[in-house]
């Protein structure tokens, strides 16, 4: 692989008070590279930097696990598209030879990429996805419930959706897909019923089904289907009907 | 009621938790992030049970003597038939939460054979086992964190454990590092559950998060280790820029052949020194194997530490079918279609053996901390079966929370408050102390690379007394340094540099005082499995600031 130049620019910004501002660099190196390591290499270069600034550089804070596109943590705006820094190569993504890279913008801002997706899980609580109940196994159903497991909780669909803002109800495909994987195992009547209730209120009412979460989904999970298939039972009237036969 | 705190929500934390929140504790989970972050998504392979459901006359008994043959006999016997026999209760525990395990005709959860075992007994769910197995534990988690049973913190990192003047742990004290905040929780009894120290080697298979420090604090702060030196290797890694990629087993069980280039033409070692098994022998086999073809023999790939792992003989729909996984790792991240072109592989390290010493209840030897998952030892001696982490990371931090709730409330009081009081100043006044001074001394980056260096230099597949001499001498001389200096780039990077090799010089400190080889210690300088004296576990604990290593007999120790 022959080394390339790279421009980078990364949104920066020290705490959710401060200014935020774009910060240049210069890569240079193997183009077939994630951006996750491109981020890594600046904080080991620090004289890769281009912007004239008077502070000294400063480590950019990102999250980041697996490397491998199996846990969400990295997800990030890259050339204004929601995806994971791990998953997106430079010599795929860059545009003109730049890459762009800001945080997610749907969720509070803690420092440069790194943001507060608590607002995911506390939707799931507010939906009551858990079971009350022994999880209920039904084979025909076993492909959806291991695709709504398989939601890494890394915020890009909601950052995609046209129809979600910070502080809506609305929880988006990742509390739609959540839901759907409780609420075919939950075996009780009554926690099931609280489930549909957070459904139709937090999901299927807002929901206009464009499609722009399952475009942006990095784990390649089929929304729309997992979706479309609640929904045309009359909001989950099909699901009841499941556990009522069991 | 009982006030747990539990370090770490992976699959051992997770389980921990809602094991407490079931008997009525109040468990406060903390974590840097989420549990869909935690490096237990990334195991595919599966899980262990001993559930016959072949027929092949399987048992609790043959998981037991499997899992101690493994661990070359220094796992600890009473824990590991307990571990074998809650096997299936397990399963059927996890299948109650939720978890979708890929099942047989009969809706019973499916198995398969999985390396080093002679039954078919791994369930899985399908690639994504350990994905699933998080995603039901934290939906089941969240049941309880809506009734008040569990609280989450998560952007903590450990930042001490805290004893009172009986020596007994009443709490943590927690470090925000993004903002340094330090917080003091109160607990009866602490369970770590902080997964394997990545940070001291580099580039793993593993996650980035586990990096090590919360070991070297647990080391500091009075809890012994066992078997530090032994971990294991997996033989087929792929280098990328930033880890290491596993090349799951299944492409060798399927046929892949392993060579290197002798006189310009493929030479499989394997096959010429294990006629029989070939490139399936057991996992530190091959690794050794590829070790010396390459260092010893000095038949390296484009001059680079590797060999060649070919399949491009098996048919291409098989390799998209069943091993697209290794298709797709490679293509993605190296631009290699296995289908035309041979993988460049090499051992990279995957899985720690050694850790927190622990007793059947999983009780560690401080007075109210328990540990389980890979950041304890106890179940998988000189090496691991593939399917009995996951399975010992559940059952672990299930005993755990029983531990902790037969323990029941502790010291509380003026006593208590005291010593977390005290902790919690000091651990501000180290943060001011760092901030003070700001980033002096060697770089951090450069430690850490040095660090780095020095364990593949000195603990890698094979090891002699020089070397680890060498190596100990180089990491007491780094943890010197960077203790006596404010290095690091945040004091958080501070902390773990310092931490990390802490726990590196107990690594190899450990590693010297086992003369012998076993599984995955290798010394040259003692080719011999030496059972008089060594079918025992290394105990390490750290003592007027060194760390010293004792052999102890290894059964439960408490
Ligand atoms: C690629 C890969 C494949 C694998 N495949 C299998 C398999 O098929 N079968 C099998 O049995 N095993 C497998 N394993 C091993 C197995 O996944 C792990 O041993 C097991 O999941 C460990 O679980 P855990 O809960 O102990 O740790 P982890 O899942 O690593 O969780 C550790 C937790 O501690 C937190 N933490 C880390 N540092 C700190 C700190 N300083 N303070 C506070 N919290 C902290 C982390 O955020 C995380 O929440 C595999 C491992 C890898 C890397
Ligand atoms: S289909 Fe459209 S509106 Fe509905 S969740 Fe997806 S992106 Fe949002
Ligand atoms: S549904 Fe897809 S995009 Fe949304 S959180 Fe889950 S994995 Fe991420
Ligand atoms: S780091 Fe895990 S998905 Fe990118």
């Amino acid at each position: 692989m022959p080394d390339a130049r790279v421009r980078i620019a990364v949104r920066r910004q020290r705490d959710p008070e401060s200014p935020s501002s774009l910060e240049a660099f210069e890569y240079v190196g193997p183009t077939h590279v994630s951006v996750l390591h491109v981020l890594e290499w600046i904080n080991d270069h620090p004289g890769s930097r281009t912007s004239t600034a008077d502070a000294p550089f400063e480590a950019i804070a990102y999250e980041c696990s697996c490397e491998q596109g199996l846990c969400g943590a990295c997800a990030m705006v890259v050339n204004d598209t929601p995806t994971l820094a791990c998953q997106a190569f430079v010599d795929e993504v860059a545009r003109d030879g730049l890459v762009e890279v800001g945080p997610l913008t749907k969720f509070p801002l803690v420092r440069d990429l790194v943001v507060d997706r608590s607002a995911l899980e506390e939707a799931m609580i507010e939906s009551h996805a858990w079971l009350e109940g022994d999880a209920k196994v039904t084979p025909r159903l076993a492909v959806h419930q291991y695709q709504a497991g398989l939601c890494l909780a890394c915020g890009c669909c909601l950052e995609a959706c046209p129809n979600y803002a910070p502080g809506d109800l609305f929880c988006g495909a990742a509390g739609a897909v959540g839901l759907m994987g409780t609420v075919t195992k939950e075996p009780d009547d009554a926690h099931r019923e609280d489930m549909r209730r957070a459904y139709q209120e937090r999901f299927f009412s807002v929901c206009s089904k464009n499609g722009a979460c399952e475009r942006a989904c990095p784990a390649g999970l089929p929304t729309m289907t997992l979706v479309s298939q609640a929904n045309r039972a009359s909001v989950w009237g099909f699901w009841q009907r499941i556990g009522r036969r069991r | 009621m009982t006030e747990i705190v539990v370090i770490g929500c992976g699959l051992a934390g997770l389980s921990a938790a809602i094991a407490g929140a079931e008997r009525g504790a109040h468990v406060t989970l903390v974590s840097p992030m989420v549990p869909e972050r935690s490096q237990s998504v990334m195991a595919m392979g599966g899980i262990n049970a001993a559930l016959d459901l072949k027929g092949e006359g399987d048992s609790c008994e043959q998981h037991f003597a499997d899992t101690m043959r493994a661990g070359c006999f220094i796992a600890d016997p009473g824990a590991t038939r307990r571990l074998a026999e809650a096997a299936p209760d397990v399963i059927d525990w996890l299948s109650r939460q939720g978890v979708c395990f890929t099942r047989d005709e009969q809706g019973r959860p499916a198995q398969r054979p999985f390396g080093g075992q002679r039954k078919t007994r791994t369930c899985y769910s399908g690639a994504r086992t350990g994905k699933q197995l998080v995603s039901a534990l934290a939906t089941q988690a969240r049941r309880y964190e809506a009734s008040g049973a569990v609280t989450r913190l998560m952007g903590l990192r450990l930042l001490s454990l805290v004893l009172d003047d009986d020596g007994a742990c009443v709490g943590a004290v927690l470090v925000d590092p993004m903002t340094n905040e330090a917080i003091a929780l109160p607990a009866d009894s602490v369970i770590l559950a902080f997964g394997a120290p990545n940070g001291v080697w580099g580039k793993t298979t593993g996650s980035q998060v586990n990096d090590g420090c919360a070991a070297g604090i647990a080391l500091r702060d009075g809890l012994s280790f066992g078997n530090l030196e032994m971990v294991q290797f997996h033989p087929t890694t792929l280098e990328t820029p930033s880890k290491r990629m596993l090349v799951t087993e299944a492409a060798r069980g399927l046929g892949g052949r392993l060579y290197a280039l002798r006189d310009g033409r493929p030479w499989y070692f394997m096959e010429e020194w294990y006629p029989e098994l070939g490139a399936l022998m057991p996992r530190d086999v091959v690794s050794r194997s590829i070790y010396r073809v390459v260092h010893e023999m000095g038949l390296k790939h484009d001059g680079r530490d590797e060999v060649l792992l070919d399949i491009t003989h098996l048919r291409a729909d098989v390799i998209e079918r069943d091993l697209d996984e290794v298709l797709d790792t490679c293509l993605t991240y190296r631009g290699i279609d296995p289908r035309v072109e041979p993988i460049p592989v090499y051992p990279g390290v995957h899985f720690s053996m050694g850790g927190i010493l622990v007793d059947e209840g999983n009780r560690a030897d401080v007075d109210r901390v328990m540990a389980a998952g890979e950041c304890a030892c106890q179940f998988h001696g000189a090496n691991r079966l593939g399917g009995n982490s996951t399975l010992a990371a559940v059952h672990g931090g299930r005993l755990c929370a029983e531990s902790a709730v037969q323990q029941g409330p502790g010291a509380s009081g003026p006593r208590r408050d005291a010593a977390l009081d005290e902790a919690l100043a000091g651990a501000r006044a180290d943060i001011a102390a760092w901030s003070a001074c700001g980033p002096t001394g060697e770089p951090s980056r450069d430690v850490r690379a040095r660090l780095v260096q020095t364990m593949h230099a000195c603990m890698g597949i094979y090891r002699d007394a020089a070397g680890l001499e060498r190596g100990l001498g180089t990491l007491r001389d780094l943890f010197e340094g960077c203790r006596s200096t404010g290095c690091g780039e945040s004091y958080y990077d501070f902390l773990s540099t310092r931490e990390e090799l802490r726990l590196a010089v107990a690594m190899v400190g450990s590693a010297l005082e086992r003369k012998e080889s076993r599984g995955a210690h290798q010394r040259t300088d003692f080719p011999d499995t030496d059972d008089e004296r060594y079918r025992a576990t290394m105990v390490t604990s750290w003592r007027d600031g060194r760390a010293r290593t004792e052999v102890r007999a290894c059964q439960t120790h408490a």
